[in-house]
């Protein structure tokens, strides 16, 4: 899994062009000037789901950024749009989907509408770009089926809940079975850390 | 059942943010904190517009405030949260968030306290105007306090969650 961002870490964002919306004039600014900052040069910011699916249908955006409190239609909903009725490759635009507080009853919208990541207000440079970095170096698959599109929720790999034996082919049992080969002796773990030269 | 489809994406983004050129993450993230200290006014203008309306419609003071959809004054709370980045520092994120956990539950639980409101809406004007000067200690001691009255009014989540 792609770590946090370093400080030496260099990123060009330069001809990625973003979509952001949210209702809020003043968090569009706040949002628009935090990409900005980050190399962006190309910014729609969109203060409704309409003008962003006006926008989306235009095509040439390679990110979306959308607050999930939206009038008429949340953002939840919009990126279900975005997953399920956009041609490719608008569907598989990274997304990030930001809250301010989120409603018991919001929880599963959120696990299933398709976001990259759900991010947390107050807006916090660090935390955005983390999350910007990790969706670039992302190599999870996209999961398009009848209840959720999008990128694969399952990417930690920590194996079945214990106790179930998994739903995944590549699931492997949490019982550690018996060695089937024979234990490393001393001399060979030894080997192991030995150090060696080597050609660069 | 329809089987999900597995598909490998390469994205643009993964395709250009690497291919050289671009800023360095420090840099970056020091022009972006720029950014957000230069949009402190009008955040804290706003944030002041969103308090006034919350008094205005849910204060003590207002008059008919059972009738005024409790939504909006969710929608109010949560306004301020994703403007406070500036204001980082003085809680006004988390009893702005204590608020919204507040009216969440209250609707869940079906029940619903104004003194609790008011509890909140008071300690909201506190962190607006002193927040900055307590220290991390103190402000967290506030929204511990706010966590409590909820708690104690309206009931625990934990409850409610294993009852769902």
């Amino acid at each position: 899994m792609p770590g946090q961002v370093l400080g030496g870490d260099r990123i060009n964002l330069e001809r990625i062009s973003f979509l952001l919306v949210d209702e809020n004039q003043t968090s569009l600014d706040i949002t628009a000037g935090v990409v900005a900052g980050f190399g962006v040069r190309s910014i729609t910011k969109c203060q409704s789901v309409r003008d962003a699916k006006d926008v989306l249908r235009k095509g040439n955006t390679d990110f979306i950024i959308a607050d999930a409190q939206l009038p008429v239609e949340d953002g939840y909903s919009f990126l279900e749009w975005v997953r399920r009725e956009t041609e490719e490759p608008t569907r598989f635009v990274p997304a990030i989907i930001i809250v301010g507080h989120t409603k018991m009853g919001d929880v599963f919208k959120a696990r299933d509408c398709g976001a990259h990541f759900i991010v947390t207000k107050p807006l916090t440079p660090r935390v955005l770009l983390d999350r910007i970095f990790w969706v670039a170096r992302d190599e999870r698959l996209f999961i398009d089926c009848e209840t959720y599109v999008g990128p694969d929720r399952r990417f930690k790999r920590l194996g079945p809940p214990v106790g179930t034996s998994g739903r995944r082919a590549d699931d492997l049992s949490g019982k550690v079975g018996s060695a089937k080969e024979p234990n490393l002796s001393q001399d060979e773990i030894n080997d192991l850390m030995r150090p060696a030269k080597v050609q660069l | 059942m329809i089987p999900a489809k597995k598909i490998k994406v390469r994205t643009r983004l993964s395709t250009l943010a690497f291919t050289g050129g671009g800023i360095m993450a420090k840099d970056a993230l020091k022009r972006a904190d720029t950014a957000i200290d230069g949009m402190r006014g009008p955040s804290l203008a706003a944030i002041d517009e969103m308090m006034a309306q919350m008094d205005a419609r849910f204060g003590p003071a207002a008059a008919g405030r059972e009738a005024e959809p409790v939504d909006d004054l969710y929608i109010l709370a949560s306004g301020i949260i994703s403007l406070s980045a500036c204001v980082r520092d003085s809680g006004l994120d988390q009893g702005a968030k204590a608020l919204c956990d507040l009216v969440d539950l209250s609707e869940q639980m079906e029940v619903w306290d104004w003194e609790a409101v008011d509890v909140h809406l008071s300690t909201l004007r506190m962190l607006r105007a002193a927040g900055e000067a307590m220290t991390p200690h103190e402000r967290g001691a506030v929204i511990d306090g706010l966590i409590k009255v909820t708690r104690k009014r309206i009931g625990d989540p934990k409850t409610l969650a294993q009852s769902t």
